[in-house]
């Protein structure tokens, strides 16, 4: 049966070309925006390495201190509200505070060759927060940051500009004038995983004067950290939100000068932080979502109204035969199948070029689509892997919007020639 | 009396029109709204800025850190590093082909910060967002005097005296020349400043709308006294044929050591042009041009589609009519301007409906006006633009059915008959 109808599609197909690329075309067309927008919504929230735990992880990244009088200061967190109020979170599995985009100058000791790198200095939690691999050696340990040791993780790129290898643990580096050790060798981080980016990573109670210096921070609300939350599961948000909520209320009572720290709705989930515009906005992620419910709503709608009337057309062309199965007892509910899954064929068809195409566009435009906020001033590149890219739930989504479109494309022509009554259609001819 | 018969043929086709008519209401509204957003967006970005990034540089230095083997102290470097700072800047004024420095806070265009604070002149008082710079600011940036020439060339620029963009200027003194003019610092308690000059209407980026600014004189010994590399704003104008894409590698190869003086070091340099390019960038400016020309481009090929299928259909289906007016000594020519005009009356039909809807998006403020305010003639030449566009698409869709009709010889058409 299936076979005749595929059977059938593939005639008609072969019968007018000139209907069957515009068919297949705007298909196209509409799935392959649509995938894109799919992917890089894909390659935004989903887990890859580093950033394997995206869907249990919480972010706090701006630090907004109310001076009681009606203004505010607004910059990243600072480190003493991590210390006093996050780091003690019950609820979490880890936390981890990061000091994020610092640019320095790396070299090999004596050498002349430097090269601009982007730092981040992190404490031990970072290793559990993120899912790094290490092609060699280890990370820093509690105890190296504890007492600010000089030991360094860097990329196979770093490692490689270095040394000319990957070889490299146990050698020294330098950053901005400053030694350091290399303890561990990871692979280089895409920019899309911009939590976990850099190039080198060093405990920050080694960085020095300009970034961790909790003693001049003063009240500690604002200053120069992230703070990355991962729970044991998603299902802990809410209640580590409330302890987050509750520490804030007892941090703030510690303050006496009128200043209060403002969480402006944080920690936030991975949604809610990328539907932040600006850090001390709060999160819109119904709008962002409707947003783009509206854009693909237009672009199945648009062209599914265009083959609609082409489907049209071409079902009253056979309105004959239609009518010959009807007059043999085809029920109007098998005239529609047979429509449709006729139809699907077409759709489909058109539906794995747009994919093909998605993906293309992807990659080749990927500076512009998987832009980030910083990614214009680091150093790094949007380094795209299968991982990211390949997961099932795209190809879902694809067939998923697939059968819409085929649905929305033929669904009333099917069911408008199929009622015709049988002596009319037969008369037609 | 050809319109008339062209509605006649449009009712006659009246259920497979209803579709089409039905695509292009749709696309009409939608792509009247990307239309909106292109015209109020490229009418911004193509207004003067107030500035000019060309041949600028913006050159980063950092300190050494405490903990390098590298650290100078105080003992082993008296210099404090404001004066390392002047010292570096003079030796970059004196690299061939730089035209002038300038040192800034907050100050330059794509900064990454900026700080607001209110103007106050007799009883008025206006936010104004607050830039500290060197006079060489306006040399680098080539922002210009109300008057035409560069700003402050004619009349200099003293400690103690400002200078205002026009608008804020305009604010303050209303009916006024506000050059000469008093107003209580922003900063000073009752301090008061003198206006020293009025500059052109100047903008944060391209892509905002002009705003109230105040320049404040940031002198020698302020920078010394407060320098700190991480605020602090080098930038830097290169004569147009000494700059070149090689300039900042050559700069960094060949200044690297004589801008080693003390802790200080040259971290980066890099033109304001990448620098604009990152942030439009991050702020999703650039970035939304696009988005919004892909959807005005599938919305285009839709109807390119749309129309060329429909009309195939029916120069198929109507060969024996064709055939007969060919017959009847219709000339080709004619033919194909008649199903042309069929489309365009099409067009104008479901059009005439969607701007009946895209006036009540408009009238209901769903339209941005962040970039440019709601007025009559900004919702007829978005409609207009939009007609056109379609109208130009639908003739290059009807064009090849069209051809292939009138081609036929009337023996042939008749055949069909």
């Amino acid at each position: 049966m299936y076979k005749q109808y595929f059977k059938q599609a593939v005639r008609m197909l072969g019968e007018n070309p000139l209907l069957s690329v515009i068919s297949i075309l705007g298909t196209a067309l509409a799935i392959a925006m649509i995938m894109v927008i799919v992917i890089v919504y894909e390659v935004r929230n989903a887990n890859y390495e580093p950033e394997t735990n995206r869907d249990r992880m919480l972010y706090l990244k701006a630090g907004v201190d109310q001076n009681g009088t009606g203004g505010h200061d607004i910059a990243y967190l600072g480190y003493k509200a991590i210390h006093d109020a996050l780091y003690p979170l019950k609820s979490a599995e880890a936390v981890s505070a990061v000091c994020p985009y610092i640019t320095r100058l790396a070299s090999v000791p004596g050498g002349t060759n430097e090269f601009k790198c982007d730092v981040s200095g992190t404490d031990a939690a970072f290793w559990k927060v993120f899912g790094f691999r290490f092609v060699d050696g280890k990370p820093y340990t509690e105890a190296d940051v504890e007492s600010g040791l000089h030991k360094a993780v860097v990329t196979e790129e770093v490692a490689r500009r270095l040394y000319g290898s990957v070889d490299v643990v146990g050698k020294p580096l330098q950053l901005s004038f400053v030694n350091y050790t290399i303890c561990g060798v990871v692979p280089a981080v895409s920019l899309l995983a911009e939590s976990a980016y850099a190039s080198v990573w060093v405990p920050f109670t080694s960085m020095g004067t300009y970034h961790y210096q909790p003693e001049q921070e003063g009240r500690g609300i604002t200053g120069t950290f992230f703070c990355f939350i991962l729970a044991r599961s998603a299902d802990d948000f809410p209640a580590i939100k409330a302890e987050v909520a509750q520490r804030a209320k007892g941090f703030n009572a510690a303050l006496t000068d009128g200043h209060s720290w403002d969480l402006v709705n944080q920690p936030d989930t991975r949604l809610e932080q990328l539907s932040r515009p600006l850090i001390n906005v709060e999160p819109d992620v119904k709008g962002m979502l409707a947003r783009y419910a509206i854009i693909v709503l237009i672009m199945l709608l648009v062209p599914a109204i265009n083959l609609s009337g082409m489907t049209l057309s071409r079902m009253t062309k056979r309105m004959e035969e239609l009518g010959v199965r009807k007059a043999f007892g085809a029920t109007r509910r098998e005239l529609v199948r047979q429509i449709l899954y006729e139809n699907m064929v077409l759709t489909l068809l058109g539906g794995v070029v747009g994919l093909a195409l998605s993906y293309f566009a992807v990659a080749a435009l990927r500076d512009w689509l998987l832009s980030t906020q910083m990614g214009g001033y680091l150093n790094g590149a949007t380094l795209l892997n299968a991982e990211m890219l390949f997961s099932p739930a795209v190809f879902a989504c694809a067939f998923l919007f697939c059968l819409l479109m085929n649905l929305l494309s033929a669904g009333v022509p099917a069911w408008r020639t199929s009622g015709k009554n049988i002596t009319e259609s037969l008369n037609q001819q | 009396m050809m319109i008339k018969h062209v509605f006649k043929m449009i009712w006659n086709q009246r259920k497979l029109n209803a579709w089409i008519g039905a695509e292009l209401l749709l696309i009409s509204v939608v792509l009247w709204y990307v239309v909106d957003f292109m015209f109020t967006t490229f009418t911004l970005l193509y207004s003067p800025t107030g500035f000019d990034i060309s041949h600028t540089y913006q050159v980063d230095f950092e300190l050494v850190d405490k903990q390098s083997d590298d650290f100078l102290t105080a003992e082993q470097h008296p210099a404090r590093p404001g004066d390392d700072f002047m010292t570096a800047l003079d030796r970059i004024r004196t690299y061939p082909g730089v035209e002038c420095v300038s040192v800034s806070m907050w100050g330059m265009p794509y900064s990454h910060g900026n700080g607001w604070a209110p103007l106050r002149a007799d009883t008025l008082s206006k936010q104004a967002q607050v830039r500290f710079v060197t006079p060489d600011f306006f040399r680098v940036f080539r922002v210009h005097s109300l008057d035409g020439g560069l700003a402050t060339a004619k009349r200099g620029w003293k400690s103690g005296s400002v200078l205002l963009s026009a608008d804020v200027a305009a604010e303050l003194f209303p009916g006024q020349e506000a050059t000469g003019k008093e107003l209580l610092s922003p900063f000073g308690d009752s301090v008061v400043v003198k206006v020293a000059d009025v500059t052109t209407l100047y903008r944060m980026t391209e892509y905002d709308k002009p705003n109230n600014s105040v320049f404040l004189y940031a002198g020698n010994d302020d920078i010394i006294e407060q320098y700190d590399p991480g605020s602090m704003e080098v930038c830097l104008r290169v004569e147009a044929d000494k700059d070149g894409a090689d300039f900042a590698q050559t700069f960094r190869r060949q200044m690297k050591e004589q801008l080693r003086i003390g802790n200080l070091y040259l971290m980066d340099i890099r033109p304001v042009q990448d620098i604009a390019d990152s942030y439009n960038k991050g702020r999703g400016n650039s970035n939304e041009v696009r988005e919004y020309g892909a959807i005005a481009f599938f919305l285009l090929v839709n109807i390119f589609l749309g129309i060329l299928g429909t009309f195939w259909f029916r120069t198929q289906g109507r060969k024996g009519e064709m055939g007969l007016r060919v017959a009847l000594g219709s000339a080709p020519s004619r033919l194909q301007g008649l199903l042309i005009a069929e489309g365009l009356v099409l067009l104008t039909v479901s059009f005439a409906v969607a701007m009946l809807i895209a006036l009540n998006i408009t009238l209901t403020d769903l339209l941005d006006t962040k970039r440019m305010d709601l007025s009559v003639s900004r919702f007829l030449i978005t409609a207009a633009i939009t007609y056109v566009t379609m109208a130009v698409i639908i003739i290059a869709g009807i064009w090849y059915p069209a051809h292939q009709a009138a081609r036929l010889t009337p023996a042939e058409a008749l055949r069909y008959e």
